[in-house]
């Protein structure tokens, strides 16, 4: 009964959501304007309504999880009535359909919130926004509908118990883990909206990227956060020291994050300076693009991962069908009408906007370079040449020359003013700090005989920090006290260097992680040091122990670092009653790196294999990340994104 | 040229939407995968206990000397969650019967729910990894169960075949490779062959 109700909800909004994109985008558009005072009336009713017809079917989706209804199929093959509740609550979004549900739900969420929140925007360009989104909603909808329906009921008799949620789901990571990321991938729907409803009305200039600026920051921190999420679950999850992989899934959210970075850094320069519009409204189709292709195409079996869920073709052209339409349509779109946007004002090689430009040809290629690699193997296919997926060794190798390049940027980009730099004192800085960084980097590499790019990127790292440290202290210049200036400083200010501070940890962590990680499988002899990495590693003893349910070996091993002892038990679990054998872990977590120790099978009575791992700065990566997002959502509590009454007319002039 | 630059995405757009439906349909699961021709990577595996198997850890080299010398091998990734696992567990077990060096990896699963499928299901398999995290997976490059990989004596990855196993993949991918690693002679009576896969 419930589940009808849902469909019946489902069905409604779809309708109502499709009449009004219909009519918003007919009478603003310029082919039917006199449908214009219809779509005035209607944006705020559809707008609440739709979100209040969402949230009740999904509601409806998780009592019917809750309430143990196997003559739902989706239920059925997603919950079992022995998981416990907060997984039932997760398996909601385990499978295909349930978290298209989400997503929709979710886009709901933030369409409501816009239209919530934009008192300050023309009507007209806020009619526009809410009939793209409605128009991408309706979308789903009816993809849901036809080929992805979670309420859809199995022929009887209704099973007695349901499927289980796949194990691999069953994990608080991966609880949290989709919402975050849905909440990325469908808050760039905004900046879409916003960037088809100005390519349509007209009037791309500051007030607009004023308006769109906090929305993708928004949605660019759930994004942020989101991925760290997930790389940090493939961590502890997996459990054997990596933090990225390169699969397809990972870099379908890596890539609509580049983009939307390079947005938010455009959005910068068309709000400071009105100029690189069409790059802004490029990346803006770009990240939600992309993220549409993250969510779907890796989804309908076109590229498969551990993660992928299903191989449906039906879906799968539907699919297609829909980001033909939302993709195309807008990418057309925006080649017709782009170079009308674009103002007269050239910009000067040597100033911030160039910085930025580079910063988005940069982050495009980066883009770029993940795209090819993902899809190079349905490429392959095509050519009739056997198919290998391109491995973490290509995009290692194509992604580090980039990263250095936008790390050298940074260090220079912040620094140069708006509209012009004077050439002769950026090239005397420039040419000072890489004279000094040369010598730094020798006299480091001749006394601690690093990896040279990892000497380099520490310089290069540095370099960021001395920036944005002088950066600082030079706006700071002329207040009364070191105080008062810092207190003066905007948050769009503190914003920027909060997060670029956040990608020079991250940076940190990477380096250290990738050069300086030890992984060994040793044979230890009770009571003897082995040396790994920097450590002295000594098994001190294997103890019997008794559980409640298990008798276990445990082993005491401790590491010395410079008098330093840090002692870890892992463990090796014979399960009494389940005749099964469980390795119990020990890790030591902390600021400045992992330990990890896992006791293998003993030789003989002294003789034991142990595998052991240092990852020195793991956290840093995450943190880093945190640092990012941290960044990005301070920026949007700028009062220049509020206070903005007065850019009203600005706008409709 | 002015004009034609903006309407470059859309291009590349179109490009990518013909790849991509043309590769709709397709069966994913034949996306090969690059560690065929390279040693099978070592692990240090508990293998799952079952009947008078005890839980014991292998590595590599533990389990290449616990199966038949000079023969070829098997490894078959399975769950007691994967449907597809239920529907080729059959072919395994003519396999077995019929010689056959079969590995099992039970893969993402808990030691409870493997024995019960085992149990249920028959083993077919001379040795049970578990790989819980799916570490070992990881490594061979695993994209869900079940999976079914042949290595040679020498430890060499010889083929991979991801989805369900039967007679007409066997005949296909694995036959002419398992003959010419000194394999011996499988299914030598027809009409045993048919009878198996009349059972599926």
């Amino acid at each position: 009964m419930l589940a009808e109700i849902a469909q019946i909800l489902l069905l409604v909004t779809a309708v109502i959501l499709g009449t009004f994109s219909a009519i918003s985008l007919a009478s603003f558009g310029g082919i039917i304007p006199s449908l214009q005072g219809v779509t005035r009336q209607m944006l705020r009713p559809a707008a609440y309504g739709q979100w209040f017809l969402m949230m009740t079917s999904f509601v409806i989706l998780i009592s019917l999880f809750i309430g143990h209804d196997y003559s739902i199929s989706y239920v059925a093959s997603n919950s079992n009535s022995m998981l416990p509740w907060y997984y039932q609550i997760s398996a909601v979004w385990g499978g295909h359909e349930g978290s298209l549900l989400l997503w929709v739900t979710i886009l709901a969420t933030w369409y409501a919130l816009v239209v919530r929140f934009s008192e300050t925007l023309p009507e007209e360009l806020l009619c526009l926004v809410a009939g793209v989104l409605a128009g991408v909603q309706t979308g789903f909808l009816a993809f849901i509908l036809v080929t992805s329906d979670p309420f859809a009921s199995l022929p009887l008799p209704t099973p007695m118990d349901g499927n289980d949620l796949n194990p691999l789901l069953q994990d608080i990571g991966l609880i949290l883990h989709p919402p975050l990321l849905y909440m990325g991938y469908v808050g760039m729907s905004v900046a879409f909206a916003f960037a088809i409803a100005g390519l349509i009305h007209g009037g791309i200039g500051s007030a607009w990227a004023r308006w769109t600026r906090p929305w993708t920051l928004y949605a660019w921190a759930f994004l942020t956060v989101g991925i760290a999420l997930g790389s940090w679950w493939a961590y502890y999850e997996l459990g054997w020291g990596g933090w990225w992989f390169w699969d397809p899934v990972e870099n379908a959210s890596l890539m609509p994050w580049l983009a939307a970075t390079g947005l938010i850094h455009s959005l910068a320069v068309t709000d400071k300076r009105g100029v690189l519009k069409a790059w802004t409204l490029f990346l803006a189709i770009l990240a939600f693009s992309l993220s549409l292709l993250g969510t779907f195409l890796v989804r309908s079996g076109v590229l498969t991962s551990v993660h992928a869920f299903a191989a449906d073709p039906s879906r799968g052209i539907f699919i297609l069908g829909l980001l033909g339409v939302v993709i195309g349509g807008s990418l057309l779109l925006f080649g017709f009408r782009a170079h009308l946007v674009e103002s007269k004002v050239g910009i000067r090689l040597a100033s911030r906007e160039t910085g930025l430009l580079v910063n988005n040809i940069l982050l495009c290629t980066a883009t770029f370079i993940i795209l090819m690699g993902t899809l190079y193997p349905l490429f392959e296919e095509m050519m009739g040449l056997t198919q290998s997926s391109v491995g973490a060794p290509y995009f290692n190798a194509m992604f580090t020359p980039l990263s250095l390049a936008m790390l050298a940027l940074l260090a220079v980009g912040p620094r140069l003013n708006w509209k012009r730099h004077e050439g002769k004192a950026a090239l005397k800085m420039l040419s000072i700090a890489l004279i000094a960084g040369a010598v730094i980097g020798a006299a480091v590499w001749f006394m601690t005989g690093w990896h040279l790019m990892m000497i380099v990127t520490f310089i290069l790292v540095a370099a960021v920090v001395w920036s944005i440290g002088t950066d600082i202290r030079h706006q700071i210049r002329n207040a009364s006290s070191m105080l008062a200036g810092l207190s003066r400083l905007k948050p769009h200010y503190w914003g920027m260097h909060i997060a670029h501070t956040g990608l020079a940890v991250m940076v940190i962590g990477v380096v250290c992680v990738s050069y300086l990680s030890t992984e060994e499988d040793m044979l230890m002899t009770v009571g003897e040091s082995y040396s790994v990495g920097d450590y002295q590693v000594t098994l001190e003893a294997v103890n019997d122990i008794h559980g409640p349910n298990y008798r276990s070996s445990q082993g005491v091993v401790t590491f010395e670092l410079n008098g330093q002892s840090t002692t870890l038990k892992p463990e090796k679990r014979f399960y009494i009653a389940r005749e099964a054998i469980m390795t119990e872990v020990a890790m030591d977590v902390g600021l400045f790196g992992d330990l990890y120790v896992a006791l293998g099978d003993a030789r003989n009575d002294t003789q034991w294999t142990v595998r052991v791992h240092d990852k020195p700065m793991i956290r840093w990566v995450w943190g880093g990340a945190l640092l990012i997002a941290f960044g990005g959502v301070w920026a949007s509590f700028d009062r220049r994104y509020r206070a903005n009454k007065e850019l009203k007319q600005g706008a409709a002039a | 040229m002015k004009k034609i630059m903006p309407l470059m995405p859309f291009i590349i757009f179109i490009l990518l939407g013909i790849v991509f439906y043309l590769s709709i349909g397709r069966d994913p699961t034949l996306v090969a995968n690059n560690l065929v021709g390279k040693d099978f990577p070592d692990f240090q595996l508990e293998s799952l206990a079952f009947e008078d198997q005890e839980s014991r850890p292998y590595s590599l080299q533990g389990l290449q000397r616990a199966l038949p010398e000079g023969q070829p091998w098997i490894l078959n990734v399975w769950g007691s969650w994967c449907p597809q696992c239920y529907v080729e567990h059959p072919f395994i077990t003519a396999l077995s019967d019929a010689g056959v060096a079969l590995v099992g990896m039970n893969y993402k699963d808990e030691t409870a729910k493997g024995q019960g499928f085992l149990k249920k299901m028959g083993n077919p398999y001379q040795i049970i990894l578990q790989d819980m995290e799916g570490s070992l997976g990881l490594d061979l490059g695993v994209s869900g169960a079940p999976e079914t990989y042949l290595v040679s004596p020498q430890g060499e990855i010889l083929a991979r075949h991801a989805g369900v196993l039967d007679k007409a993949v066997w005949d296909q991918k694995f036959a002419k490779l398992w003959q010419d690693n000194n394999g011996h002679q499988l299914f030598s009576r027809q009409s045993e062959a048919t009878e198996e896969q009349g059972a599926e």
